[in-house]
C-alpha cells in the first residue's frame, strides 16, 4: 500500500514520461521512501491498483482531447488535484479537455527537458517537498529525552523538519501562542506517552482543540504504562523492555517500524486534512448554485460564482498567516488562468486573539480574500453581488 | 426507512480499535476515524442532538468545535459517563451540565458499561446511530439500538474500519459508506441535513419543522 500516489494522464511523450520518472525517482531517495511500495506512480492504465486513502495527486499531458475521460472525472469526485500540463506556446484551450479548462495547469518552458519544477508542483500537491515536511515531537524530557532526540535525527536523516517541544508547560497554563501555530503547522504530531507525560505536558483540553483541527497523533506507549484514554483517537505503538537498549533508546529494528508507521500516518494527514476542506468549500459553493470545477497546480480549486465569475481558492490546512496570503498572491499572478484568488481556511480550533488579526489583515490586503470556509457561501454571494 | 423526523438525536458510537484489546474487531484507521468525527459535528452540531458514552479523546474534541461555530455544547450534547471510569474523566467534565452518570458495578467494567449503555440508549429516541471505527462496544450499542422501539437508521462508517466494518457487512448497508472519502458530504446526505439547514445556539431556540430552519443564501434578482 503506497503512502503516496502520483498518477501520469492524458498523453506524455516518452522522453517526459522518462525524465519525469527520473525526478520522482530523485525525489524518493532524498525522502528515503522505497518505490513503489511507499511513493508510487503510474500511468492511467495502472490507474485502478492506486490506494485511495494515500495522498494523491495527478497530471495529466494535454494534446489527446479524448484521453482518460472517466478518470479525469472520478478523481475530480474524489477531490483529487489533477493538473493540467501542456509546452509553453500551446493554446491551454486546444489541448486539454473540457473537464479541465477550468483548472490551474502547468506551462513547460521552452527547452526543458529536465521537468524539474513540474516535478515539484506534482510533489507539492502530496506534501512532498522537504518544506512541507514538519513533523512534531512532544516529550516529557525527564523520561523520554534520548528517544526524543534519536527520533529527531532519523526523521531529519528523511527529510523531514522536526520541531521537538521541549517547553514543559504546567497544566492550566495557556498554550503559548507560537507553539500551538507551529503544532498546527505539522502534519503529524508524535507523543511520547510516558507515566508522568499528562501530568506535566498538555491537557486533554489542548489535544482536543488539536484533533478538531485534523492533526494526527502517533502515540508511543512506553514500557508498563497503562495508556491514557484520553489519547485513544491516536495511531498507538505500544513499547515493551525488548525495543529498547541499555543506555534508553530505541532498537533500530523498533524505530525503524516507528518512522514508517510515521509517514504513513502523515500521508493519511495530508490526504484526511485537504479533502475535508474541500469537501466543506463544494458544500458552500453548490449552496449558492455556483460551481466546483476541480483542483490543480499548487492544490488552487477552481470555483465558478453564479454571475460566470471565476475564482481560485488556495486552501490553507494549518493556520493562515500573512506570509501564506502572499504566497497565494504571488501563485495567482503565475497561474495560467487568471482569476481572483482566495484563501481559504477552516476557523475551528484557531484562537480569537489570531482571528482578529486575520480579519484586519483581509481588510488592509486588497490582492487576495482570506475567507472562513464555514462563511464562504454566504460571503461569496454577496461578493458576487 | 422513511424520512428522519429531525427532532430525533444522533447516537455516536466510535473509537480506535487496540489489537491488544480482548474486545478487537480488526484493524482500524485512526485518520479516518477523527475525520470522520470532526466532520460529523461539523454537519450536525446546532442542527441535531447528540448523544455518546462520553468517549474521554472525542469529549474535548466537541468542546472546540462548539465554541469554534457558537452553539452552546451543554445543550445539543448529551454524555454518559459510568462512574467505573470516574478517575479517567477530563477535569472539565463537571463543569458542563450534561453528563449522566451511572453507577459502577462494583470492579466490574464490562457490567458498569452494560449498565450505562442500557440508560443511554433508553432514555433517548434516536433518528440515527453513527458508528465509526471501534470494538466489540461498536456491536453491544448497535444491539440494543436495534432492540429499541423506534426504527433507527444505522451508519455503520466503513471506510473507518474496525467494529464499523464489521457491522457495515453484517447489516449489508449503503456501499457508499465504504467508498465515500469526503465525509463532509457523506454526512448530509446519510443524516438528511440540508446544508441550508441553520445552526441554532441551543436546541430551544429551534424551530420544529425543518422548513423553518431553511435560509438560503440571497442569490442574485
Amino acid at each position: 500500500m503506497a503512502f503516496y500516489e502520483l498518477l501520469i494522464l492524458g498523453k506524455p511523450e516518452k522522453w517526459q514520461m522518462a525524465a519525469l520518472a527520473d525526478r520522482l525517482t530523485e525525489a524518493a531517495q532524498v525522502f528515503d521512501l522505497d518505490v513503489p511500495s511507499q511513493l508510487a506512480w503510474r500511468s492511467a492504465d495502472q490507474a485502478s491498483h492506486r490506494e485511495r486513502k494515500a495522498a494523491t495527486a495527478a497530471v495529466f499531458f494535454g494534446g489527446d482531447l479524448d484521453a482518460d475521460g472517466e478518470l479525469v472525472a472520478e478523481l475530480q469526485a474524489d477531490e483529487i488535484p489533477v493538473i493540467p500540463v501542456v509546452a509553453a506556446g500551446t493554446s491551454f484551450n486546444d489541448q486539454v479537455p473540457d473537464a479541465l479548462r477550468s483548472t490551474n495547469g502547468y506551462f513547460i518552458p521552452d527547452g526543458d527537458d529536465q521537468l524539474e519544477a513540474l516535478a515539484a508542483v506534482l510533489l507539492e500537491s502530496v506534501g512532498l517537498l522537504h518544506e512541507q515536511r514538519r513533523v512534531f515531537v512532544s516529550y516529557r524530557r525527564t523520561e523520554s529525552r534520548e528517544v526524543a532526540v534519536q527520533l529527531h535525527d532519523l526523521l531529519s536523516a528523511r527529510n523531514f523538519d522536526v520541531f521537538l517541544d521541549t517547553h514543559d508547560i504546567r497544566p492550566g497554563k495557556p498554550f503559548q501562542e507560537m507553539l500551538w501555530h507551529r503544532l498546527v503547522d505539522c502534519d503529524l504530531v508524535i507523543v511520547l506517552d510516558t507515566p508522568d507525560y499528562f501530568g506535566s505536558k498538555w491537557t486533554t483540553q489542548e489535544f482536543g482543540r488539536a484533533l478538531a483541527k485534523g492533526i494526527h497523533i502517533l502515540r508511543l506507549i512506553w514500557p508498563g504504562h497503562a495508556p491514557s484514554r484520553h489519547l485513544s483517537l491516536a495511531d498507538s505503538i505500544p513499547l515493551s523492555g525488548l525495543d529498547f537498549t541499555p543506555d534508553n533508546r530505541l532498537t533500530a529494528a523498533s524505530i525503524g517500524h516507528i518512522v514508517q508507521r510515521a509517514e504513513r500516518l502523515r500521508s493519511r494527514s495530508i490526504a484526511t486534512r485537504h479533502l475535508e476542506i474541500a469537501g466543506k468549500l463544494r458544500l458552500e459553493i453548490e449552496r449558492i448554485g455556483g460551481r466546483f470545477e476541480g483542483i490543480g497546480a499548487h492544490r488552487s480549486i477552481s470555483l465558478s460564482l453564479p454571475s460566470g465569475r471565476r475564482v481560485w481558492a488556495y486552501p490553507a490546512v494549518g493556520i493562515p498567516t500573512a506570509d501564506i496570503l502572499n504566497d497565494v498572491q504571488s501563485k495567482a499572478e503565475k497561474a495560467v488562468t487568471k482569476g481572483f484568488p482566495l484563501l481559504i481556511y477552516d476557523h475551528v480550533g484557531i484562537r480569537d486573539a489570531w482571528l482578529d488579526h486575520l480579519k484586519w489583515l483581509d481588510t488592509h490586503i486588497s490582492a487576495v480574500r482570506a475567507l472562513r470556509v464555514m462563511d464562504a457561501a454566504w460571503e461569496l454571494v454577496a461578493w458576487d453581488n | 426507512m422513511g424520512q428522519l423526523s429531525g427532532s430525533g438525536a444522533i447516537f455516536l458510537s466510535a473509537g480506535v480499535p487496540d489489537p491488544d484489546a480482548k474486545h478487537f474487531m480488526g484493524e482500524g484507521d485512526s485518520a479516518a476515524i477523527t475525520a470522520a468525527v470532526s466532520a460529523l459535528l461539523y454537519v450536525a452540531l446546532g442542527r441535531r442532538r447528540l448523544v455518546w458514552g462520553g468517549h474521554p479523546a472525542i469529549t474535548p474534541m466537541v468542546w472546540s468545535v462548539a465554541e469554534a461555530m457558537n452553539v452552546d455544547y451543554s445543550g445539543w450534547v448529551r454524555l454518559y459517563q459510568t462512574l467505573a471510569f470516574k478517575d479517567d474523566f477530563p477535569e472539565e467534565t463537571a463543569k458542563f451540565q450534561n453528563v449522566v452518570f451511572t453507577e459502577a458495578v462494583g470492579s466490574d467494567i464490562p457490567l458498569s458499561l452494560e449498565v450505562m449503555r442500557k440508560k443511554m440508549i433508553g432514555d433517548t429516541s434516536f433518528d440515527v446511530a453513527v458508528f465509526i471505527g471501534g470494538m466489540a462496544g461498536i456491536m453491544e450499542e448497535y444491539e440494543l439500538i436495534r432492540a429499541s422501539a423506534c426504527p433507527v437508521k444505522i451508519i455503520p462508517l466503513a471506510s473507518t474500519g474496525g467494529a464499523a466494518l464489521s457491522l457495515h457487512q453484517q447489516v449489508q448497508a449503503d456501499p457508499e459508506l465504504e467508498e465515500e472519502l469526503d465525509y463532509v458530504s457523506l454526512f448530509h446526505k446519510q443524516l438528511e441535513i440540508d446544508p441550508n439547514e441553520r445552526r441554532y445556539r441551543t436546541p430551544s431556540e429551534q424551530p420544529v419543522e425543518i422548513a423553518d430552519r431553511i435560509t438560503v443564501p440571497f442569490s442574485r434578482e
